[in-house]
C-alpha cells in the first residue's frame, strides 16, 4: 500500500508531462494567427522535436536540482534560481561575452558557454554556502537571504557587462539573458544538459535514502550513518553542473526549479528515491508546457519571452501550492 | 522701529530675488556668446543626422553609442544625467522618443535651451524631420545645414528611384537568436517596398519569431543585417541567404536615407546572383 | 557489547573547555548526565557521538576513536537523539522513524515495533510537522530505537524534556529495557524525577569538568545533589526506592561549590 501510492503519482506526473510534450509537438499558432494542429513534416517537425528535447533536458535538470537542494538545505524555498546559481551562471556568460569583446574575439556561443556558466554557477553557490555557515551549520534564513543577494549582485553584474558591450554585440546577450528554448540547439550543449539531467536524477534516486537522512539535523544525520560532508559536496557540485548546463543551453530560467519539486511532492510524497525522478519529470513537463504556451500566445510583438511565461505562471502556481500545503516543514 | 524693520525686509527680499536671478542670467549668457549652437543629443540616429548636416562641431553631449568622440557622454534617453546636461549649457537638446521628459524640459529652461523630440520609425518620419532639424542648426550658426538637408533629400530620392530586381517576398532579420524581423511600417520595409520589393512579414513592427515561423514564411530570400555567424537552420528556410554588414540599415538616420538604398541594392544583387547561380 | 570510554578528552569551544577526565559509562546500565545549563552535558553527548574532535585525549568506542570512525560503521553501534528534533522535509512519522535504518536493511515489522515502543502506532501516518513538541521528541526516540542494535550505545540529549508524564514513563521503561538487554545508555536530563526513574549511574558535569560519577542511589540524594546542582532537594519513595525531587521552595543547606 505504502509503495503503490507514490508510483501512481509518478505515473500521473509522467502522463501530464507527455501531454505537454504532445501539445508542443502538435499545436502551434502561425504568424497569421491561426492555430495549426498536426505534425508538420520532417523539417519543421525536427525543430519541434529539438525544442522538446531542450525543454525536457533543461526542465529535468532544474527539477532534480531543486528537489535535491530543497532536501539538502532543509528549505522549501531552495532552488537553483533562489540560491543565485542561475544568475551566477548567467553572469559568467555575460562576463565571458564582455571579455571576448575586449579581446576582439567572436562572442561565445553554443558549447563555449559551458565553461563560463559553470564557473559562475559554482562561484555563486560557493559564496552563498560560505555566507550562510553559522557555527559549522547551514542557517536556512541566511541561506535564502544570501542566495537572493548573490543572485541580485550576479544579475547586476550581467547588466553591467551588457551595458559595456558595444551595441552590435549587446542584442545577442540580451536575448540570451531573457532565457529561451532554442529550436535549433547546439548539439554539444544539449547532450551535456541531457547527460547532467540524467546523471543528477540517477544520483539523487540512488542516494535517495541518504538524502532523506540529510533532512535531520546535522548531528542526527551523521549519527544515522550519513557522511554528510562528502554527500553535500557531491550533490552541490552536481546541482551546480546541472544548472550551468541548463544556463549554457537556454539562458537563465526562473521558477521551474522551485515549482517542480513542490508539484512532485504533492503527488509522490517526500521520499527522495522517488521525489527526485518525479521532480525531474515535473520540471521537464513544466518547461515544455511553458514553451508550448509561448507558441500559442501572440501579444502583438511576436512570441512571448519564455522567462515571462515561467515567472508569471510558475509564480502564481507556486503561490497556490504555498497556500494549500502551507509549507510548514521549514525548520 | 517699524520702518527700519520694513526696509530691512525689503533689502533681504531684494537680495534674495537677485540671488535667485543670477543662475539663469549667467546660464543664458554663456551660449549667447557668439550665438553658437551647443547640442546635446540623446539619440545616436539624431547625432549622426546632425553630423551629416554639418553640425559635428556643435555636438557637446551624447550617448555612449553616438559617433561624436569630442562630445561628453551624458547618459542615454532613459538614463540621462540632468546635472551633466545642465553643466554643458546646451542650446539644443535632441531626443528620439514617443513621450515627453518634463525633468529635462526644466533643466533646459534653466539654461535657456530648447528640447526637440522626434520619433523616427518610418522613412517618412526621417525625411520630414530633416528640414526642421536643419533650420534649428542654421539658427545656431551652422549656415550650410539647410542646403545640406536639401542635398541629402535629393540624394535619397535618386537612390530609391532605381528599382530592385527581387519582387518575391524577402525576410529581413536584424537578429537570428531569437529571429527578430523588420515588419510592416518599419523604415527597412518602407525603403524596400518603395524600391519595388516585397516584405515577407505583413505584421507591423519588429516581431520576435521562432525558427518554425521563419520556415513557414518560406521567403524567397532571408536577409540578415549585421555581423556574426549565421545559424545553419536558416538554410532550411530559404535557398537564398544573404548577410549584409550595413550599419546604415540598423538606425533610422539620414545615413539610412542616403546609404540604406545602396545597401539594399547590394542585397538585391546578391539575391539575384544567388538565384541565377542556384 | 560496546564499550564507550572518555579517555581524558579535551575539547575547546571558544571560552568553554570540555575536559571531563577519565569516564567510562558501563554497558548494561543507564548513566544519567546531570549538571547546570551550559556545563557540558550536550558537549559530552556530541563528543560521545563522534561529532567533535578532541584536541587531546580521545573518546573510544570499543577501543577506536569514535570521531574518526566511518559514519556508517558508527551508526550500526550508536544512536543519538539530539536536543531538538529537526526534520527538514514533509515526512510522515513512519518515514522519520525509518530513517534510523536508512543505510541498513529495515523490515516494516522492525519499524512498526519501534513505533509501538514509543506509543506512536496511532500517529504513524501523520505528518511529522503536525505533531506537538513532545510527540516529535517521541518520534526521535523511536527513530533511535529503530537504529539501535542490542548491545549498542544510546545517547539521549534531554530526549523527553517536552514529553507528558505517562508517555515519559513508558519511554523510561523501554530505555531501561534496552540497558537490561546490554545497551550502554548515556542520557542527559535536567529533570530529577526522570533521572531518578532512569539512572543506574549518575555523571555530573559542571564547567566542562566531571564533578561526580557514581551510583545513582548515592548521588541522587538530598545529601549529594544540592552541592552538585545548586538546588534544594526533597526525597520520596518510588518504585525504584528513594527518588530525588527538586524542591524549588527549599533552602540550600550550604552555598554551592
Amino acid at each position: 500500500m505504502m509503495q503503490r501510492r507514490p508510483m501512481i503519482g509518478l505515473a500521473l506526473m509522467a502522463v501530464a508531462s507527455c501531454i505537454a510534450v504532445a501539445a508542443r509537438l502538435l499545436v502551434v499558432r502561425t504568424l497569421d494567427g491561426s492555430l495549426v494542429v498536426g505534425w508538420p513534416g520532417p523539417t519543421l517537425g525536427q525543430f519541434r522535436v529539438d525544442a522538446v528535447l531542450v525543454a525536457c533536458s533543461a526542465g529535468a535538470a532544474l527539477g532534480a536540482s531543486g528537489a535535491i537542494l530543497q532536501t539538502l538545505l532543509r528549505n522549501p524555498l531552495a532552488s537553483p534560481f533562489v540560491l543565485g546559481v542561475t544568475s551566477g551562471a548567467g553572469a559568467g556568460v555575460a562576463f565571458a561575452s564582455l571579455a571576448a569583446s575586449i579581446a576582439g574575439m567572436a562572442a561565445p556561443t553554443g558549447a563555449a558557454l559551458g565553461a563560463p556558466a559553470l564557473a559562475g554557477a559554482l562561484l555563486a553557490l560557493g559564496c552563498v554556502l560560505l555566507l550562510s555557515r553559522r557555527h559549522g551549520a547551514l542557517d536556512p534564513i541566511t541561506l535564502i537571504l544570501g542566495g537572493v543577494i548573490v543572485g541580485a549582485i550576479a544579475s547586476a553584474g550581467s547588466t553591467v557587462a551588457e551595458a559595456l558591450l558595444p551595441p552590435e554585440r549587446r542584442g545577442l546577450l540580451t536575448g540570451w539573458l531573457f532565457g529561451r528554448i532554442p529550436e535549433v540547439p547546439d548539439m554539444g550543449s544539449l547532450a551535456a544538459c541531457a547527460a547532467a539531467a540524467l546523471g543528477l536524477t540517477g544520483l539523487g534516486a540512488a542516494w535517495g535514502n541518504r538524502l532523506d537522512g540529510a533532512a535531520l539535523s546535522d548531528d542526527e544525520a551523521r549519527s544515522i550513518g550519513i557522511a554528510l560532508g562528502p554527500m553535500r559536496t557531491a550533490m552541490f557540485i552536481g546541482c551546480g553542473v546541472a544548472t550551468a548546463a541548463t544556463v549554457a543551453l537556454c539562458g537563465p530560467i526562473a521558477f521551474v526549479g522551485l515549482l517542480a519539486p513542490h508539484c512532485a511532492r504533492a503527488l509522490v510524497g517526500a521520499r527522495n528515491r522517488i521525489l527526485v525522478p518525479a521532480a525531474a519529470v515535473a520540471g521537464a513537463g513544466l518547461l515544455t508546457a511553458a514553451d508550448a504556451l509561448r507558441q500559442w500566445i501572440d501579444i502583438g510583438g511576436g512570441r512571448l519571452p519564455l522567462g515571462a511565461v515561467t515567472a508569471v505562471f510558475g509564480g502564481v502556481a507556486f503561490l497556490v501550492l504555498l497556500r494549500r500545503t502551507a509549507a510548514g516543514w521549514m525548520a | 522701529m517699524q520702518p527700519i524693520l520694513a526696509s530691512l525686509a525689503t533689502a533681504a527680499a531684494l537680495a534674495f530675488a537677485a540671488a535667485c536671478g543670477r543662475a539663469p542670467v549667467e546660464g543664458a549668457r554663456t551660449p549667447a556668446a557668439g550665438n553658437a549652437a551647443r547640442i546635446v543629443s540623446l539619440s545616436p540616429a539624431l547625432t549622426r543626422t546632425v553630423c551629416m548636416l554639418g553640425g559635428q562641431g556643435a555636438v557637446v553631449g551624447r550617448t555612449p553609442w553616438c559617433e561624436a568622440p569630442d562630445a561628453v557622454i551624458v547618459g542615454t534617453l532613459e538614463d540621462r544625467n540632468l546635472e551633466a546636461i545642465a553643466a554643458l549649457h546646451p542650446t539644443l537638446i535632441l531626443r528620439q522618443s514617443s513621450t515627453e521628459d518634463p525633468a529635462l524640459e526644466t533643466v533646459a529652461a534653466t539654461s535657456g535651451a530648447s528640447v526637440h523630440t522626434w520619433h523616427f520609425d518610418r522613412v517618412e518620419d526621417v525625411r520630414a524631420g530633416l528640414a526642421p532639424l536643419a533650420k534649428l542648426l542654421a539658427a545656431g550658426g551652422i549656415p550650410g545645414a539647410e542646403a545640406a538637408a536639401r542635398d541629402l533629400l535629393e540624394r535619397h530620392q535618386r537612390a530609391i528611384a532605381a528599382p530592385v530586381r527581387t519582387t518575391l517576398p524577402v525576410l529581413f532579420l536584424f537578429s537570428v537568436d531569437p529571429p527578430m524581423a523588420f515588419g510592416a511600417g518599419t523604415y527597412v520595409d518602407d525603403l524596400w517596398r518603395t524600391m519595388g520589393g516585397a516584405n515577407a512579414i505583413s505584421k507591423a513592427g519588429y516581431p520576435t519569431l521562432t525558427a518554425e515561423d521563419v520556415i513557414r514564411l518560406a521567403p524567397a530570400a532571408v536577409v540578415v543585417i549585421g555581423r556574426g555567424a549565421l545559424p545553419s537552420w536558416i538554410g532550411s528556410a530559404s535557398p537564398v541567404q544573404v548577410q549584409v554588414d550595413a550599419p546604415d540599415l540598423l538606425e533610422p538616420s539620414a545615413r539610412m536615407l542616403v546609404d540604406g538604398p545602396a545597401s539594399l541594392h547590394r542585397v538585391d544583387e546578391s539575391i539575384a546572383s544567388a538565384r541565377s547561380g542556384g | 557489547m560496546s564499550a564507550l570510554r572518555f579517555q581524558s578528552p579535551i575539547i575547546a569551544r571558544g571560552a568553554f573547555m570540555f575536559a571531563p577526565g577519565e569516564v567510562a559509562p558501563s554497558a548494561g546500565r543507564v548513566t544519567v548526565l546531570i549538571g547546570p545549563n551550559g556545563g557540558g552535558k550536550t558537549t559530552a553527548l556530541r563528543a560521545a557521538a563522534g561529532m567533535l574532535a578532541p584536541e587531546q585525549g580521545a573518546i573510544l568506542l570499543d577501543g577506536a576513536p569514535v570521531h574518526t570512525m566511518p559514519a556508517a560503521q558508527r551508526a550500526a553501534r550508536m544512536a543519538l537523539v539530539a536536543q531538538r528534533p529537526e526534520v527538514g522535509a514533509p515526512f510522515s512519522v513512519r518515514d522519520v522513524v525509518a530513517l534510523g535504518r536508512v543505510l541498513r536493511p529495515a523490515s516494516p515489522e522492525r519499524i512498526a515495533h519501534a513505533l509501538a515502543r514509543s506509543g506512536l502506532t496511532q500517529l504513524a501516518d501523520r505528518p511529522f510537522h503536525a505533531l506537538s513538541g513532545g510527540q516529535q521528541q517521541r518520534v526521535a526516540v523511536a527513530r533511535a530505537f529503530a537504529q539501535h542494535e542490542p548491545g549498542g550505545v544510546l545517547l539521549l540529549d534531554e530526549a523527553f524534556a517536552a514529553v507528558d508524564p505517562p508517555e515519559a514513563a513508558a519511554l523510561v521503561r523501554e530505555i531501561r529495557a534496552e540497558a537490561a538487554a546490554g545497551a550502554t545508555v548515556l542520557a542527559a536530563t535536567h529533570d530529577l524525577s526522570v533521572a531518578s526513574a532512569l539512572a543506574d549511574d549518575v555523571w555530573c558535569i559542571a564547567g566542562g569538568r566531571s564533578t561526580a560519577f557514581g551510583a545513582a542511589r548515592e548521588l541522587l540524594t538530598r545529601a549529594a545533589l544540592p552541592s552538585l546542582l545548586g538546588v534544594a532537594v526533597a526525597e520520596a519513595h518510588g518504585s525504584r526506592g528513594t527518588i530525588a525531587v527538586a524542591d524549588y521552595g527549599g533552602i540550600l543547606p550550604e552555598a554551592p561549590r
